[in-house]
């Protein structure tokens, strides 16, 4: 795989870059620096902003405003708030494992920064193309368990601990539907490779693998969703950080940009499941309708396809973001005893029936 | 098992029906109102600070004596030639008095509005302003005799 992205580079470079006589893998890196830093801008943006559209939707969910003080309509509320938390004291507790206190958001970060590699953003636009994608996506995601309860451990304070052990019982249960889930639709492409199953659900709207095999994949879609959002700790799954119970969980002792980090991690890891949800059912950077509308309206070139691609997935993968913040301030939380059998009971069997009867449908 | 699917489908079901209550709630016109730019308009018998006239007081000493926290201060000349103000009722009174200080020292005050009941000429008042807050105790003492009057 590494050998083909070179070879492709190399060749771009001897077509369009002739004069600068440097090595071709040196171009590799460079380029897998600027495209990195992109996608570590982009997501530290929408930490930022997802923070700001969380606010903005719960207030006007509750028939209130929301932050709309701070630059046009409140857009630069996370500037203010990011500059307040590195203004703030570095605040270490005397009880608490210092290395591993100092890791732990790192950790966390780098496990929702990892998925973001596999993601194809859009038609041509993406870090890797690796074969085996959703492995990987499902393998570095699990960073931010750990993450999570190096954080709760090192913190030195009960709720913490508490509430990370509750986060690691709830990810590892979730995780299984979530593997089912991904099981089933490498079934039904018969492949790993995010841009491929991309690729495979290409046309229009009755191609997309939510509405494949009618009923079943819809039902798929509905678990994954219910899944992820508990895998990423979002009301009404979050009894990891449940404010009321247990003052916040496994980030209660940080503070200033340590917590911005669990923060940007938080909604990196929001962006990135329904990321992940769109691609695997709704189409990822594909049209809904048999063609791409730039290309229609400008001609058949590759740059348009890969903007409006681009914009495909971005409001796929938004809606689901805001689907994720609606449901939030809609239902209540979950007791622990209640997401455990919700889990085991409910979500556990009936993606295994899902994945029977797809199974059976394409044998057919 | 009959039981089982049931409670899954009046589960989703019941998400749904939140999910429009809240949704409707997303589009519906919004409670607050952008204070600084927007303000309440206050009821027509709304007791906020108290306000005087000093044209038209009298020193008749009605709202220095009644008022249960003694917060304000009134100083007065006698007028070489007496004014004339009306009263509430409509009668014509003479003004002997001129008012040199009228002070009120509106952190005392428990806004109950019993100096503005009494007061013949209506010159001290309640009004609707309840923005009071400031820096320091020495602004919340109000002046309100002119300034060519005050010795």
């Amino acid at each position: 795989m590494l050998k083909e992205y070179i070879d492709a580079i190399k060749s771009f470079a001897e077509q369009y870059l002739p004069v600068i006589n440097v090595p071709v893998e040196l171009w590799y890196i460079v380029w897998l620096f600027i495209f990195g830093g992109i996608v570590l801008g982009g997501m530290m943006m929408f930490g930022g902003l997802g923070a700001y559209m969380e606010r903005r939707v719960a207030g006007f969910l509750q028939s209130r405003l929301g932050p709309n003080r701070v630059g046009p309509q409140g857009l630069l509320q996370f500037m203010a708030d990011g500059i307040k938390l590195v203004l703030k004291e570095d605040l270490i507790p005397a009880a608490a494992d210092k290395i591993l206190f100092r890791l732990a958001p790192y950790v966390l970060f780098i496990g929702t920064l990892g998925v973001f590699a596999a993601l194809p953003f859009s038609k041509y636009v993406g870090i890797t193309n690796l074969n085996l994608g959703l492995l990987y996506i499902l393998a570095i995601s699990s960073l931010v368990v750990i993450g999570i309860i190096m954080a709760g451990w090192s913190s030195g304070n009960k709720w913490s601990l508490l509430g990370a052990m509750r986060s690691v019982a709830q990810i590892i249960s979730y995780e299984i539907p979530i593997g089912i889930c991904f099981l089933t639709i490498i079934m039904m492409a018969g492949t790993m490779n995010m841009n491929t199953i991309t690729d495979l659900q290409s046309g229009s709207v009755i191609n997309w693998y939510i509405f494949r095999y009618p009923p079943i994949t819809l039902i798929l879609f509905l678990i994954y969703f219910i899944a992820s959002m508990a895998e990423v700790n979002r009301t009404p799954f979050d009894i990891p950080e449940a404010e009321s119970e247990i003052v916040g969980g496994y980030h209660t002792e940080y503070s200033g940009m340590r917590f911005a980090f669990f923060y940007m991690g938080e909604y990196g890891n929001m962006f990135a499941v329904c990321a992940i949800a769109s691609i695997l059912f709704l189409g990822g950077w594909q049209s809904p309708l048999p063609f791409f509308i730039l290309n229609e309206l400008f001609g058949d070139y590759a740059v348009l396809t890969a903007i409006e691609g681009f914009g495909w997935f971005l409001s796929k993968a938004m809606f689901l973001v805001f689907m994720m913040m609606w449901l939030r301030w809609t239902l209540p939380r979950y007791r622990v005893d209640q997401l455990m059998s919700l889990c085991w009971k409910v979500l556990l069997p009936f993606s295994l029936a899902c994945m029977l009867i797809i199974g059976f449908w394409m044998l057919k | 098992m009959v039981n089982y699917f049931k409670s899954i489908v009046v589960g989703l079901w019941s998400v749904l029906v939140g999910l429009a209550i809240t949704i409707k709630y997303f589009f519906s016109k919004k409670a607050t109102m952008e204070y600084p730019e927007q303000r309440w308009t206050m009821p027509e018998r709304f007791r906020g600070m108290v306000k005087c006239d000093s044209n038209k007081c009298i020193s008749c000493l009605y709202c220095v004596n009644i008022c249960p926290v003694s917060l304000i201060t009134l100083e007065n000349v006698k007028l070489d030639v007496p004014g004339k103000v009306m009263t509430l009722d409509g009668k014509e009174m003479k003004r002997l008095k001129d008012v040199t200080k009228f002070e009120v020292d509106i952190s005392k005050c428990i806004f109950c509005g019993l100096c503005t009941e009494g007061c013949p000429t209506g010159a001290i008042y309640m009004s609707k302003d309840y923005e009071l807050a400031c820096y320091s105790r020495k602004d919340m003492v109000y002046q309100y005799a002119p300034d060519s009057q005050r010795p």
